[in-house]
Order: structure tokens, then sequence, then C-alpha cells
């Protein structure tokens, strides 16, 4: 007889699950713990893709549809991406290849959204520079004739606030490459926007 | 220290450096100089402006959120799709249908290793080791066999001469020698061939083959005749003007 007193504990979700998976014939909590997993890289996620794609297509829309078409390919082969590095990584290169196929395909290009730009705002400071459309579609040419490779780096790093370390996970290189690679995209962009740049600095 | 005139090379490094060039050389030197140089200072305060607008420029490019519409569309379109898929080696249940009835699928296995035993039993078997048809006749038989004239060739002589160039990996897949025999002789040589191939050799029968082979070829006497002038008899009654 089991003397020992009624010890009952209320476990919490994750302990619940752990349990549950121990378990002979835990397929279906092992596919809630799936979705459960899928939901957080959803709250995460889904903004690395957008901004990704919007780094190539420059068209809101066609920056969310990539991103959502990301996304769902990312559900569909969740098993074998569980590793949040993993996932980002994945999430990252299939949005920009998917940028890329929407871009080559349709000859989309004329129709980015910067078909608009605003004169003016000209000043020294440096704000006032980035702001002008002008300005930024000069980048936004500058930026689509870099070779692939240091376009890649060169607009994650912007979108991961110039983090070296976090490109490096994102594209898999090792980070010195990661760092010559946005160098030689910044030194071309730089000499390509030399000399709108310097008419800017010099008022 | 004023460096800006000696060196527009300076200017380059300090441009690069500004820009993040990797470089150990230059971490170690260049930001004690550009402390002294106040040229060098400039040009490294300017390259670093370029720096922070080119990065500010391209991150305006990427920035902004997806729409509020956007979760909504994506849950939707997730909700369509089916559960994501776990990895599932025994994809085909394979495993689980034996794990069953596993004395009726060994039993199943028993019976289709027996038959493939019995079926590669009853399949002829090629002999391995079959001497070399060739060598043979060319050692025991008459010389007339390989030296006459070819009449009867398996394969041209272009197809064979790739063949011989292949790598043979097993002798079980190797051909059959080629020989040329004349063609009277081509009943004797299979006799013998067949004699050396099955199992009860009869010697007799080998030296009555050899023999046959060795009988040197009968070249029958060509008579030639020699020419004769026949008289074509002249018909008077043809009107025609005659050859003669």
């Amino acid at each position: 007889m089991n003397r020992n007193p009624f010890t009952g504990v209320w476990h919490s979700g994750a302990e619940m699950d752990a349990l549950a998976a121990s378990f002979p014939g835990s397929a279906v909590s092992q596919d809630a713990s799936l979705e459960r997993e899928f939901e957080q890289r959803l709250a995460d996620c889904p903004t690395l893709a957008y901004r990704v794609a919007l780094g190539v297509l420059r068209n809101t829309a066609e920056a969310e549809d990539v991103a959502q078409e990301a996304m769902l390919r990312a559900y569909r082969n969740f098993h074998r991406l569980r590793d949040r590095e993993r996932f980002r990584s994945w999430l990252v290169r299939t949005a920009w290849r998917l940028a890329l196929d929407r871009i080559r395909g349709a000859g989309r290009r004329e129709r980015r959204e910067h078909a608009a730009f605003i004169e003016g705002q000209r000043g020294a400071a440096v704000e006032n520079v980035v702001a002008t459309r002008e300005f930024e579609r000069h980048v936004a040419q500058a930026l689509d004739e870099l070779p692939e490779k240091l376009r890649l780096v060169m607009t994650l790093a912007a979108v991961e606030g110039y983090n070296t370390a976090e490109v490096a996970k994102l594209t898999g290189l090792p980070e010195g490459t990661v760092k010559s690679r946005l160098f030689l995209a910044r030194k071309k962009l730089a000499e390509r926007l030399e000399w709108i740049v310097k008419k800017n600095l010099s008022r | 220290m004023d460096c800006q005139k000696k060196s527009e090379q300076m200017r380059e490094r300090i441009n690069d450096f500004a820009l993040g060039e990797v470089s150990q050389k230059s971490e170690l030197e260049l930001p004690a100089h550009v402390a002294e140089c106040e040229a060098c200072r400039e040009a490294y305060v300017r390259a670093k402006a370029v720096r922070s607008i080119v990065d500010r420029g391209v991150e305006t490019l990427v920035a902004g959120e997806p729409s509020p519409q956007f979760m909504t569309r994506m849950r939707a379109r997730i909700a369509a799709e089916p559960a994501p898929k776990r990895w599932n080696w025994d994809a085909w249940g394979i495993w689980e249908q034996v794990s069953r009835r596993p004395l009726s699928y060994a039993l199943g296995a028993l019976v289709l290793a027996t038959l493939l035993i019995v079926v590669m039993m009853a399949l002829p078997r090629r002999h391995v080791s079959a001497p070399n048809v060739a060598e043979v006749i060319s050692t025991s038989a008459s010389p007339s066999v390989a030296t006459d004239s070819p009449k009867t060739s398996a394969i041209p002589e272009q197809p064979r001469k790739k063949l011989a160039s292949r790598s043979i990996p097993s002798p079980r897949i190797r051909r059959e020698p080629e020989v040329l025999v004349p063609k009277g002789e081509l009943l004797a040589v299979v006799r013998f061939y067949e004699a050396i191939h099955s199992t009860t050799v009869d010697g007799e029968q080998l030296y009555a083959g050899q023999l046959e082979i060795q009988k040197p070829l009968e070249v029958k006497p060509i008579e030639i005749t020699p020419l004769e002038l026949l008289e074509t008899p002249v018909d008077d009654s043809d009107k025609g003007p005659g050859l003669l």
C-alpha cells in the first residue's frame, strides 16, 4: 500500500506538454507544441521577411505578399526549422529569393514606389539629405546595381541595424566575410552617391 | 603633423577605414594618426558622414512594418493549410504494419528468400574461367586457322577495337573471344570447343577434332581453258552493213 501522501500540483503548460510528450502515442501533443512554436515565430519573424522583401521590391503590397508566401513555406517545412536561428536564416533566404524572382519575372522595376519624389528639403544636415525622396531613389538605384552578394549583406545589415554578428547568423557566413562585404558595399555606394552627398554636405 | 599634401594614399586609407575596412594594420595605426593630424581628422569625419548617409539611405529603403491586415491574412492562409508535418521516418507506416504481425511478415520474408535462392540456382551458370579458345587454337591447332584469310567474322574490325579498349570489371561479363575461322573448318572448331567445355571430355573425340582442324585446306586446282576463237556463221540474208 502506498503510504505517501497525495501531492498533486498544477503543472504549467510547458510542463504538461513535456509530460504528455513522454507518454506513448503523443502525436497530438507534439502537433500542438509545433503549432505553438510556430505561433512564436509568427509573432517575431514576419517583419524580418517583410523588410527583406521590401529591400528588393520597394513596394509595400508586394513585399507583404512575398513575406506571407515565405512564412507559409516556412510553416509547411516547420518540422525541420524548429530552431529559431535556423528558421530566421531560412526565412530570410526564402524571402530574398522570392522577391528577386518576382522582380525578375514581371519586370516590375519601373512600378516601384519611388516614382514621385519630393524636391526641396535640402540642407547640410544628414537627416535632411536622407529625408529627400530624390536621394532615396538614387540609393535604391545604387543598391540595385550592387552585386547580389553585397546587396544581400547590405540590405540585411540595414534591417538588423548594422549588427554584423546578426547578419553572419542570418546568412551563414563568417563575421569577417560579412564585414568585408559590408565595407565593399558601402564603398561602392559611397562612390556612386558621392556627388549627391557632396552637393548636400557643402550647403 | 599635416599629411594632406604628401599622401593621397593616406586619405584613401582613412576613407576606407571610416567605411569599415577590416584591417589590423589600419586599426592599429589610423586612430592614433587621426587624433594627431588635423587634415586627416577632417577627412575621417567627412568619410564617416558619407558612411552615415549611405547607411541611413539604405535603412530608409527597408524601414517599415507590415500592415495591420497582414497577420489576419497570414492566419487565414495558415488555417487553410494542413497541419505542419512532423518528421516521420516511417512515413508509409511499413514498420507499424510489420510490428503488428511480425510472424506473418517473417514467414513471408522466408518464403521470398527461398524463392530467390531457387531461382538463382535454376539460372544457367556461365563459365567464369572459360579457356581462351583463341589461345587453345593457336597453340594446339594448325596455323592455318589463324593465318588463313578470314572468311567469317562475327564483329567487324572497328567495334572490336572499341571493345578491347574498354575496362572489364569482372570476368563474369567478359565476352567470348572472337576467332576467325575459315568456312570449311567452322564445324570442326565448334566441335572442338564443345568438347573442351563439356563435362565429359572424350580424349578420342578431342583428338579427332584436332585432326580435323589440322587437315590442310583443300584447294581445288583451277582449270583455265585457253581462249578459242569461235567462228560465227555469217548470214548472207542480212541486208545491213556487216561487221566483217
